[in-house]
C-alpha cells in the first residue's frame, strides 16, 4: 500500500520537474527564434563576449528607448521619435525652420497654382530593407490605405481626405483612389479642394511597403504581425528584435543616403519611472525626457546635457459648457463669462509654472505659445487677481454654495499636484471644488456623460488645425463646448484652405483672439521638452526638434566617442 | 460564579500577553500610533491639505519637523491625518472580511453538507487566487475610493477566517454541551451563534489583527499601483506613492523615508501584537 | 489501484466545469465594466482632434456585435487554440502570453524556490531552538519580511545595489547580448530576492508554528520517551508530518507562476505577466484580462486537486481501498 503511495508521489514530482523544464526551455528556444530572426545569430554572439565587461559604455552601440512591447507600434498615428524616422522615411524633409522643403524619397515636387495638385518626382534607388525597390506604386498604395484607415492621426486623416476619390473609396464605390495617378517616377496627387498642410503632412508621413502589407484590412493594418519587426527604407534596419525587452537597429547597407556613423542602435523597453536610474548607470545615450524634474536629476552626472525643445504642448482646462444634460440651455454654473474669467483670475498661473514646473512651463495665453511667431500679443490675458476674481463672481451671482466638478486623466505626481494647487487657489476665494480622477473609457466621459465642469487636459499639436478644428462645428468639441457655427466655422475652414504663412498668421491671430474672448478653452501653460544625451559616449549634430515628429536631426553626422 | 471564572481566565491571558515581550511592542506601537492618530489636530497645527506653493520642498525644521512636499504642505500632518484613513481602511477591511467569513464559517461548520463542500471548495479558490490580481479585476468594477477599497478588501479577504471557523465549529457541534443543549431543546440558531461562536471568537481576534495588517500593506500596494484611493485623500500609500519618483527618492528623503517606516512600524506592531495574542489564546501552543 | 485512477480521474474531470463557470463569470463581469477599450487606444490628445471617425473604429476592432455573439465568437476561437487579440494593440494573446509567460515564470519560480528552501530551513531551526535567540532573530526578520511593503524594499535594494554599489542592473531582463539563462542572472537577482524575502517570512512562520504544532504532538513525546536520537526524532518523526502542511502551502502558491508578481514587475521592469495584466485591466482590455484570469484560475484549480491528490498520498489516514 505504501510502496504505491511512493509510487504515485514519484510519479507526481516527475510530472511537475517534466513540467518546469519545459517550462524554462520554452524560455530558452523563445529567445533563440528571437535571434535567429536577427539577422545574424553569430554576430550577436560575439559582440556580446566582447562587450560583457565594459558596462554600457564606449562600445559603439547608441542607447535609448522607444523599445518593443510585443509589437512596435504603427508609423501614421505616432509617427515621431528615432526609430520611426530612421527605419521609415518621408517624400520630404523639414528644414530648419520647420518648413517642408528638404526632398527626401521625392527629388522634386511641384504645386499648382490653384493649390489643388501635387507632383512629386520619386528616387529611383530606394529599396526596402528586403532588398524590394520603393515604387511610386507603395505611395499610391499607402495613400488609399490611409484614407480608409481607422488609426491615423487626424491632420494626414485631414489632409488625405481630400484628396479627389477619397469618398468613393471611403464609401466602398472604388478601389483606389482615382486622384492619385502615376507616371514612370511621378506621382501626381489631385485634391478636392486646396489643404494647407499637405506639404508639412508629407514630410511627416511614411508610406508602408505595398508587396508586404497588401493582404491586410486598412482598419487593421496596424495591427499586422508586421509590426513584430517592420521593414522600412531608412538608413537603419530592425536586426535583432527581443519583445518587451529591446531592439537592435544596424545600417542598412543598401540605403540610398549618405550612411551615418553610429553602426548600432539599442531601442530599449523601458518606463518614463525608469529613465533617471537607466540614465544613472550609463545606459541611456539619447532620450526625448517631459518631466523637467528628471531631467534635472540626469543632468547631475557630469557626462549628460539636457536640451530643452520648444513644441507644441499645451495644457488647458476645458469648461463643460453644454452641462451634463444637453437638453437643457447649458451649464448654468459656469455658463457666465465672467465666472470662467473669475476662475481663470484667480489662479496665480506664473507661480505655478514657477513652482512645480520651473524652467519647464511658459504661461499660456491662447493655445498659442507666446514664445512663437503666430501669437497674437492683442489677445485677452487674463493675469492672477483674486480681488478681481471675487467681484467678478458677485457681478455674475455666482452661488458660492455649489461645487465646481474638476476632473483629470494625467495619472503623473505633477499633474496630481497641480489639480490639487488648483483646488487650492479657488478655494480661496470661496469657490468649493471637488477633484477627481476621470478613468474608463474616456471618450465616453469627456463627450457623452459630461459629469465635470472642468477638465484638465493637453494637446500636442503638428497644426494648428488639430488645435482650432475642435471648436468646428463638424469636430466632437462641438458635444463639450456647444457650437457655434457662425463664429467658429468660417475662420477653421478658412485655415484648413490656407497655406500661405502670412494669411495662416492672419486666421490664427483671429482664432486667438476670439477663444481669448470667449474663454471656450482655458490656457494654463505650453511645456518644454527636454533631449538628454549622453556627452561622454555621443556627440549629435545639435538639432533638436520636437522628438515626436520627422525633423532633420542630420543623424549621419552623429558618432560615437 | 462564571463571570469570576472569565475574569481570571482573562486575568491569565492577560499576564501570559503581560509576559510576551513582543507582544507587549506591537500593542504599544499601535496604541500610540492610533493616539496620535485620533489626536492629530492636537499634535499639529498644519491642515493636511493647506497648499504652500512658497515652501514647498522644505526640509525638515522646527517649523515643520518632517518638512514639507511638493506642494508645501507639511508631511507629519498628512501622516497623521493618513494615519486616520489608513487604519480605518485596514481594520474595517479585516472586520468585514472576518464577519462574512465567520458568518458563512458557522452555517458551512454547523449543517455541514453541501453547501459547506461548495463554500469549502469556493474559499479554496479565493485562498488560492492571487489576492492582488482579484483586486485589481474588482478595482476595475467597483472604481476607487474609500469604501470601495474597503468592500473589495472584506470580500477577499473572509476565506482564512471561514476555515478557521468552519473547523472550530466541526469540532465543537459534536461537543457533549452542544448535545446537552440540543436535548434541552435550544434552537440552532441559539446554539449555533450563543453556543458555539464564542468559542471560536479568540482565533478570528488573532485572524482580525493580523488582517489588519495585511490591508494596510495592501493598500500601500495598490496607492503605488495608482489603484488605491484617490490622490487627494492622504493615506499612508497615497503619500508614499507621491514620493516615488527617483529625484525624490534621491533628494528629498523625508518625503519617503518617514511614510516607509510608518507604515512598516504600524505593521510590524500589528504582526507582534498579533503573533502575541495567538500565542495566548490558540489551545493549540 | 483502479480506484485511486478514478478517484483521481473524477477530481481532474470535475475541474472542466469549474473552468467553464468561471470563464463565463469573467467574460459576464467584464462585460458589466463601464467603458471601453476604444479610449486607451488614442492619446487623449488626439481625441479632442476633429477628423476622429469613433464608429469606423469599433465596427472595425468588433466592439457593435451583440454580447453574446461577442462570447461565442470567442470562446470557438478558444477551442480552437486561437486565444484572440489582444484590443489595444491587435497582438496574438498567444505571442503576448509567450513572450510574457516566461519572464514571469522565471521570476515566480526562482523566488518559490529561493524563499521555500530558506523559509523551511530557518523555520525549522527556528522550532528546534524555540525562543533562542537565533529564533528572535529569525521571527523578527520574519515580521519585517511581512511588514515592509515590498515596493520599498525593491525601491531601496535599486538605490543600494544597482546605483550606488554598481553590482547589478537597475531593471530589465536581458541585456544585448545575453543568450543563455546565466548571461543574464544578473537581472533576476535582485527582483526574485526582494519577492522572495516576503514569501520567505510567511513561509517560514508557517514552518515553525507546524513544526512546533507536532513537535507538542503524543507521538513525538514518544519516540522521545523511546531514547531515540534527537535528530531522528526530528526527521523522521516531526518533520515528515510537519512537511504536509507546509508542501500544501507551497502548492497553495503555484498561481504565483501566473500573475502574483504584479508589483515586483512594475518596480523592477521586469516584462512578465504582472505588467502586461496591469495594462490590459487598465485599458479594459478584455480579452487579454479574460486569457490571464483563466490562467490564473486555471493553476489555482490545477493547484487545489494536486492539494487533494497531495492531501491523499502524504496523508497516511487516506487510503484507497
Amino acid at each position: 500500500m505504501n510502496s504505491m503511495k511512493k509510487a504515485w508521489l514519484g510519479v507526481l514530482c516527475v510530472v511537475f520537474l517534466v513540467g518546469l523544464l519545459a517550462a524554462c526551455s520554452n524560455d530558452n528556444s523563445g529567445s533563440n527564434v528571437n535571434s535567429n530572426a536577427g539577422v545574424n545569430n553569430n554576430g550577436t554572439e560575439t559582440t556580446g563576449n566582447e562587450e560583457q565587461p565594459s558596462e554600457g559604455a564606449s562600445d559603439g552601440i547608441l542607447r535609448t528607448g522607444q523599445g518593443p512591447a510585443d509589437k512596435f507600434s504603427a508609423a501614421w498615428a505616432d509617427y515621431g521619435g528615432l526609430f520611426k524616422t530612421q527605419v521609415f522615411r518621408r517624400l520630404l524633409m523639414l528644414d530648419e525652420q520647420l518648413q517642408p522643403v528638404h526632398y527626401d524619397l521625392a527629388t522634386a515636387y511641384t504645386m499648382s497654382d490653384d493649390e489643388k495638385t501635387y507632383t512629386f518626382t520619386l528616387r529611383d534607388d530606394v529599396k526596402w530593407h528586403d532588398g524590394e525597390p520603393f515604387t511610386p506604386e507603395d505611395v499610391k498604395w499607402s495613400l488609399a490605405m490611409a484614407v480608409q484607415s481607422a488609426q491615423i492621426n487626424a491632420v494626414f486623416s485631414g489632409a488625405f481626405g481630400k484628396i479627389v476619390g477619397a469618398d468613393a473609396l471611403k464609401a466602398g464605390e472604388a478601389d483606389e483612389l482615382s486622384g492619385v495617378t502615376i507616371d514612370g517616377n511621378t506621382l501626381t496627387i489631385e485634391l478636392t479642394e486646396p489643404v494647407g498642410v499637405f506639404l508639412l503632412t508629407m514630410a511627416q508621413w511614411p508610406p508602408y511597403p505595398k508587396h508586404l502589407l497588401e493582404s491586410e484590412d486598412p482598419a487593421t493594418l496596424h495591427l499586422a504581425s508586421f509590426w513584430e519587426k517592420p521593414i522600412g527604407n531608412g538608413p537603419y534596419m530592425l536586426t535583432e528584435v527581443v519583445p518587451n525587452n529591446y531592439a537592435m537597429l544596424e545600417l542598412y547597407p543598401d540605403y540610398y543616403g549618405t550612411a551615418p556613423k553610429v553602426e548600432k542602435i539599442m531601442l530599449q523597453t523601458i518606463s518614463e519611472d525608469q529613465l533617471v536610474t537607466k540614465a544613472q548607470a550609463g545606459e541611456l545615450d539619447y532620450m526625448p525626457v517631459m518631466d523637467l524634474n528628471q531631467a534635472t536629476e540626469i543632468v547631475k552626472s557630469p557626462d549628460y546635457e539636457a536640451n530643452p525643445v520648444d513644441l507644441l504642448y499645451v495644457r488647458f482646462l476645458m469648461p463643460n459648457l453644454v452641462g451634463q444634460n444637453a437638453t437643457t440651455d447649458g451649464n448654468d454654473k459656469i455658463a457666465d463669462l465672467r465666472i470662467r474669467q473669475a476662475l481663470l483670475h484667480a489662479i496665480d498661473r506664473e507661480s505655478l509654472a514657477g513652482m512645480l514646473y520651473p524652467d519647464q512651463a511658459e504661461v499660456l495665453q491662447t493655445l498659442v505659445p507666446t514664445a512663437l511667431p503666430e501669437y497674437n500679443e492683442e489677445a485677452v490675458v487674463y493675469d492672477y487677481n483674486p480681488e478681481k476674481a471675487k467681484q467678478l463672481l458677485e457681478e455674475a451671482g455666482f452661488d458660492f454654495n455649489q461645487t465646481i466638478r474638476l476632473q483629470y486623466y494625467y495619472t503623473d505626481q505633477q499633474t496630481v499636484d497641480l489639480i490639487d494647487t488648483i483646488k487650492f487657489f479657488w478655494e480661496e476665494i470661496g469657490v468649493k471644488v471637488e477633484a477627481s480622477l476621470m478613468q474608463g473609457n474616456l471618450l465616453e466621459l469627456i463627450y457623452t456623460k459630461r459629469d465635470y465642469d472642468f477638465l484638465y487636459a493637453g494637446l500636442s499639436a503638428m497644426a494648428f488645425e488639430e488645435a482650432y478644428g475642435f471648436f468646428h462645428s463638424d469636430g466632437i468639441g462641438v458635444q463639450v463646448v456647444g457650437a457655434s457655427p457662425d463664429k467658429w466655422d468660417p475662420l477653421v475652414d478658412e485655415l484648413r484652405r490656407t497655406s500661405d504663412p502670412d494669411d495662416r498668421m492672419d486666421v490664427i491671430n483671429r482664432l486667438q483672439a476670439m477663444e481669448a474672448e470667449f474663454l471656450t478653452r482655458m490656457p494654463l501653460f505650453s511645456m518644454k521638452q527636454y533631449v538628454i544625451v549622453n556627452k561622454s559616449n555621443l556627440e549629435t549634430a545639435g538639432i533638436y526638434g520636437n522628438e515626436w515628429t520627422n525633423y532633420d536631426r542630420k543623424l549621419e553626422e552623429w558618432s560615437m566617442k | 460564579m462564571q463571570a469570576a471564572e472569565k475574569s481570571s481566565l482573562a486575568m491569565r491571558n492577560w499576564e501570559k500577553l503581560r509576559r510576551n515581550r513582543l507582544a507587549v511592542t506591537g500593542f504599544v506601537i499601535i496604541a500610540l500610533m492610533s493616539l496620535a492618530a485620533i489626536l492629530a489636530p492636537l499634535l499639529t497645527p498644519y491642515d493636511p491639505g493647506a497648499v504652500n506653493l512658497a515652501k514647498r520642498v522644505q526640509p525638515p525644521s522646527w517649523a515643520h519637523l518632517l518638512g514639507t512636499d511638493k506642494l508645501g504642505r507639511d508631511v507629519l500632518a498628512r501622516l497623521l491625518y493618513g494615519a486616520r484613513l489608513s487604519i480605518v481602511i485596514g481594520l474595517c477591511s479585516a472586520l468585514g472580511g472576518a464577519l462574512i467569513g465567520t458568518v458563512l464559517g458557522c452555517f458551512s461548520g454547523y449543517f455541514g453538507g453541501w453547501f459547506d463542500k461548495v463554500m469549502l471548495r469556493v474559499s479554496e479558490l479565493f485562498m488560492t487566487f492571487p489576492q492582488i490580481i482579484l483586486i485589481l479585476i474588482l478595482v476595475v468594477f467597483f472604481g476607487q475610493g474609500v469604501f470601495n477599497l474597503i468592500f473589495i478588501f472584506a470580500i477577499t479577504g473572509w476565506s482564512g477566517t471561514y476555515r478557521l471557523v468552519r473547523a472550530r465549529f466541526f469540532s465543537l457541534r459534536q461537543e457533549s454541551y452542544v448535545e446537552a443543549c440540543r436535548a434541552f431543546g435550544i434552537g440552532e440558531a441559539s446554539i449555533m451563534f450563543k453556543h458555539i461562536l464564542p468559542n471560536t471568537l479568540s482565533p478570528v481576534i488573532v485572524s482580525i489583527t493580523l488582517m489588519t495588517a495585511g490591508f494596510i500593506l495592501a493598500e500601500s500596494g495598490l496607492s503605488f499601483l495608482g489603484l488605491g484611493v484617490p490622490s487627494g485623500i492622504p493615506t499612508w500609500g497615497n503619500i508614499i506613492n507621491a514620493a516615488k519618483a527617483i529625484d525624490v527618492i534621491q533628494n528629498n528623503p523625508w518625503l519617503w523615508i518617514p511614510p516607509g517606516v510608518t507604515i512598516s512600524l504600524f505593521v510590524l506592531g500589528t504582526n507582534f501584537f498579533g503573533d502575541g495574542l495567538r500565542d495566548v489564546l490558540d489551545p493549540n501552543q | 489501484m483502479r480506484d485511486v485512477f478514478k478517484y483521481f480521474t473524477f477530481r481532474f474531470l470535475s475541474i472542466i466545469p469549474m473552468l467553464l463557470l468561471v470563464i463565463v463569470i469573467i467574460f459576464a463581469g467584464l462585460q458589466l465594466t463601464p467603458g471601453d477599450p476604444l479610449a486607451y487606444m488614442i492619446p487623449p490628445e488626439q481625441l479632442g482632434s476633429a477628423d476622429f471617425d469613433i464608429e469606423a473604429y469599433k465596427k472595425a476592432m468588433g466592439l457593435d456585435a451583440p454580447v453574446y455573439i461577442q462570447f461565442f465568437q470567442w470562446f470557438g476561437d478558444l477551442l480552437q487554440g486561437e486565444l484572440g487579440f489582444s484590443l489595444v494593440d491587435g497582438s496574438a494573446i498567444s505571442k503576448m502570453l509567450a513572450n510574457r509567460l516566461p519572464a514571469t515564470l522565471e521570476l515566480a519560480f526562482a523566488a518559490l524556490a529561493v524563499s521555500s528552501v530558506l523559509g523551511i530551513l530557518l523555520g525549522l531551526v527556528s522550532s528546534i531552538r524555540q525562543n533562542s535567540a537565533v529564533d528572535y532573530g529569525n521571527t523578527a526578520l520574519g515580521v519585517l519580511g511581512i511588514s515592509v511593503p515590498e515596493f520599498f524594499v525593491g525601491i531601496i535594494a535599486i538605490q543600494v545595489f544597482a546605483i550606488t554599489l554598481g553590482w547589478l542592473p537597475v531593471s530589465g531582463r536581458i541585456g544585448y547580448g545575453d543568450v543563455t539563462f546565466f548571461d543574464r542572472i544578473d537581472y533576476l537577482v535582485m527582483p526574485a530576492l526582494v519577492l522572495g524575502f516576503s514569501l520567505t517570512a510567511a513561509l517560514m512562520r508557517y514552518t515553525r508554528g507546524t513544526m512546533l504544532d507536532v513537535l507538542g504532538k503524543d507521538y513525538v513525546k514518544t519516540a522521545r520517551s523511546k531514547g531515540l536520537p534527537e535528530w531522528k526524532v526530528i526527521t523522521k518523526h516531526a518533520f515528515r508530518n510537519a512537511l504536509m502542511p507546509v508542501v500544501l502551502l507551497l502548492v497553495f502558491r503555484l498561481p504565483l507562476l501566473i500573475g502574483g508578481t504584479v508589483i515586483i514587475e512594475s518596480v523592477f521592469g521586469w516584462p512578465g505577466m504582472g505588467g502586461m495584466l496591469l495594462d490590459a485591466v487598465s485599458a479594459k482590455d478584455y480579452p487579454v484580462v479574460m486569457i490571464c484570469t483563466m490562467l490564473v484560475a486555471f493553476m489555482v484549480l490545477l493547484a487545489s486537486f494536486l492539494v487533494d491528490l497531495l492531501t491523499a498520498l502524504l496523508d497516511p489516514r487516506v487510503r484507497f481501498e
